[in-house]
């Protein structure tokens, strides 16, 4: 039976609280029950019995037991008992999930090891006391072992305790420590809730409220590619600047960056006759090579035709081939000839996955093409009404005096606008005395209001301003009846102007930009492929 | 052989699934002497327990919350290889020169977004709803198909090829 005399003869460290653990009713707790293990239980000495009567003990030369695996079924113990083993596992979570595994929902797991700051009175391994501890131990750490071993919905801490009993403080760090110095946790396995399986890793169930306008692709034929870079190899150059005189002047800047981006290349130049002098005076080029596909004078034009430019530029360079090949004109004219030079990668102005030629390609354009000015007419035929007369070229309204106020009576015209600053005029005319209407001016199919004023003779005459931030693929005007009967009206649609843009990046900028670009790609290019089975 | 693998970013969009990491990890050791160390906040431990449940606890060790971003790069200067999402590993693992497997979700481009280094290997695919720049639980409609794409078993060979002693074979990686 289970009393103190018994506990005179349990392992040496349970022997030492077994007593109490009599008298408060931790074994009658924990450790009831037909069916219990205690692992490890001799320990050091041989004389030893299990932690109660009715326990199984359990060591290394128990028939069936490796060490790790137990030689029991699952869920067939009401209790396992291991007191100073676990620091002595290296793989301490394969065995804490091994005692657990044999234990039956409502049994109990409990675990004693040795406190670092009773026991050990260190701050780092090796232990002083036992060269075969594994690990130090704190009650977060032991628990950490735990979380790391078990699923956390399949078990309660019933009790987690610094059990320092009769520890003689007084002992100093460097000799063994006297009395109780461990720590107990004791696990109680619950049935796990049938909730648990929702808690996956991978997060709630998808919900689908995103908005797409695409599917992915169907599985079939989809492959998963892989992007490799590698170290920088690039060996040869070959720097396209077909530009004027004043151009090349823009380009010393980024020209002397490029060299110093790639000291070990040999880079070609090709420009135009006027400018190998000033390539020459740069003097790093390793080759210039002159040519023209446009005259130095755009005035002075050789009737020679651009095909017979690119025959003559392919004819330069056949046989040969470079790492790298570089348009470095930001108008886009000149990109063609890239098509005719044999290089591993290209780069230039561009817009990716449209200059598909184009390995590296910067979608800058110059601001003065981007910014151009303009101006034109959205025709009387792109908008509609339902009250009129639409002749085409206007559409005519016939006096009014029912219609609600607010309500539309002309719409249109549904034209893209790219950004910018435009000056419109409604072209709107009476035949009878003046109006008080109102207008807006709107996109996104009318959702979203960029305008809005009153029109009457005077503000149609005046016109107005209206400020583009984004590209616009509905623009909408709408003509909106007033609070007064409306006389007989002509519209004739609308003029808009658009301002010329001022300012952006400098030509210079733009190429520095492009070097800068180049030189990041080019220190690790990368290489796409399939690596679909 | 050390491989560190960070499978946490901080976005669910941008994250392989917990089970391909695992398969991930058990195709590592069960190659001899390779071990797994896991990198992670100390908020990702708990989810990253399930990764290491049920494996040894001496061939793969969950580092989450234990170290430190400057620990980390500890860990990452001795790494043999580092696997991880678009994440911030990813990025510094590259940045030292490790050999990185960056397993990339569709939600952003790869060719702007990816790690760079002189030994990265991007694993992305390209669905037609890509790039969304989409994120969180509710961003993908679609079940994280361009994730999904990548298995563990290409992500593994694209590991071999970038570390080919990991296969068996010398490396060529330095």
């Amino acid at each position: 039976m289970t009393d103190e005399n018994w506990g005179l003869r349990v392992g040496e460290e349970a022997r030492k609280s077994f007593s109490r653990w009599l008298k408060d009713g931790f074994i009658d707790r924990y450790l009831s029950g037909d069916h219990i293990l205690d692992i490890g239980y001799k320990g050091y000495l041989d004389d030893v019995v299990p932690i109660v009567p009715r326990a199984t003990g359990v060591d290394l030369d128990y028939p069936g037991y490796d060490g790790t695996t137990l030689p029991f079924p699952d869920a067939s113990q009401d209790a396992v008992f291991v007191s100073h083993t676990l620091e002595h596992i290296s793989d301490y979570r394969s065995s804490i999930a091994e005692w657990f595994r044999v234990l039956r929902p409502g049994g109990h797991l409990i675990l004693a090891v040795p406190h670092q700051f009773l026991y050990e009175r260190n701050l780092s391994l090796p232990s002083r006391f036992n060269a075969d501890h594994k690990r130090f131990y704190t009650p977060a750490s032991l628990l950490m072992e735990v979380e790391e071993a078990l699923d956390p919905c399949s078990y309660r801490v019933r009790l987690l305790e610094d059990n320092d009993a009769d520890f003689d403080y007084s002992i100093p760090p460097q000799d063994h420590a006297g009395g109780c110095y461990e720590i107990l946790l004791v696990l109680e396995k619950i049935p796990r809730p049938k909730w648990a399986d929702d808690l996956a890793p991978e997060g709630p169930e998808e919900r689908g409220e995103g908005v797409f306008t695409v599917e992915p692709r169907p599985r079939e034929g989809e492959p998963v590619m892989a992007i490799t870079g590698g170290l920088p190899d690039t060996r040869s150059i070959l720097l396209m600047k077909l530009d004027h005189r004043g151009d090349f002047i823009l380009a010393e800047r980024p020209l002397r960056r490029l060299r110093s981006s790639f000291p070990d290349a040999a880079i070609t130049l090709i420009c135009g006759p006027w400018n190998t002098a000033a390539a020459g005076e740069l003097g790093f080029f390793d080759e210039v090579v002159p040519f023209s596909i446009f005259a130095e004078n755009a005035t002075m034009n050789a009737a020679v035709s651009l095909t017979e430019r690119v025959r003559q530029f392919r004819q330069l360079f056949t046989g040969r081939s470079f790492d790298l090949a570089i348009d470095l004109r930001v108008e886009s004219d000149t990109r063609l000839l890239l098509n005719e030079v044999s290089a591993t990668t290209k780069a230039g102005f561009g817009f990716p996955g449209v200059d598909r030629h184009l390995d590296i390609a910067l979608p800058l354009s110059s601001p003065t093409a981007s910014g151009k000015a303009k101006r034109g007419i959205f025709e009387c035929s792109a908008f509609s009404t339902r009250y009129g007369k639409h002749h085409g070229f206007a559409i005519a309204l016939p006096r009014l005096s029912t219609v609600p106020a607010g309500e539309t009576i002309i719409w249109g015209p549904y034209q893209s606008v790219t950004p910018g600053a435009y000056r419109m005029q409604l072209l709107l005319e009476s035949e009878a005395g003046p109006f008080q209407l109102g207008f807006d001016v709107c996109h996104n199919s009318g959702n979203n209001i960029i305008y809005a004023d009153a029109l009457t003779p005077e503000t149609a005459a005046a016109g107005f301003a209206l400020q583009v931030t984004e590209t616009i693929r509905d623009l909408e005007i709408r003509v909106r009846a007033g609070n007064t009967p409306i006389p007989p009206l002509r519209f004739h649609g609308c003029t808009y102007q658009k301002e010329g843009g001022v300012g952006g990046p400098h030509q210079t900028e733009l190429m520095m930009l492009l070097v800068t670009c180049i030189e990041e790609r080019m220190r690790y290019p990368a290489g796409v492929r399939s690596v679909s089975p | 052989m050390k491989i560190v693998v960070a499978p946490l970013s901080n976005d669910y969009l941008r994250d392989w699934p917990m089970e391909n990491y695992r398969r991930l990890v058990g195709l590592c050791t069960a190659r001899p002497e390779t071990d797994v160390y896991l990198l992670g906040a100390p908020d990702q431990r708990v989810v990253m327990n399930t990764l290491v449940r049920g494996t040894d606890a001496t061939r793969v060790v969950n580092l989450a919350g234990r170290q430190t971003w400057r620990d980390a790069r500890w860990t990452l200067l001795e790494a043999d290889a580092v696997v991880a999402n678009n994440s911030g590993i990813a990025h510094l693992a590259a940045r030292m020169g490790r050999p990185t497997l960056c397993i990339f979700t569709a939600s952003h481009d790869p060719f702007e977004w990816m790690a760079r280094g002189p030994a990265v290997t991007t694993l992305f695919t390209r669905t037609r709803c890509a790039p969304c720049t989409n994120s969180g639980p509710n961003g993908c409609p679609f079940g994280r198909k361009c994730l999904l794409e990548i298995t563990p078993e290409i992500a593994f060979a694209a590991l071999c090829d970038l570390v080919p002693a990991l296969r068996g074979e010398a490396s060529a990686v330095s």
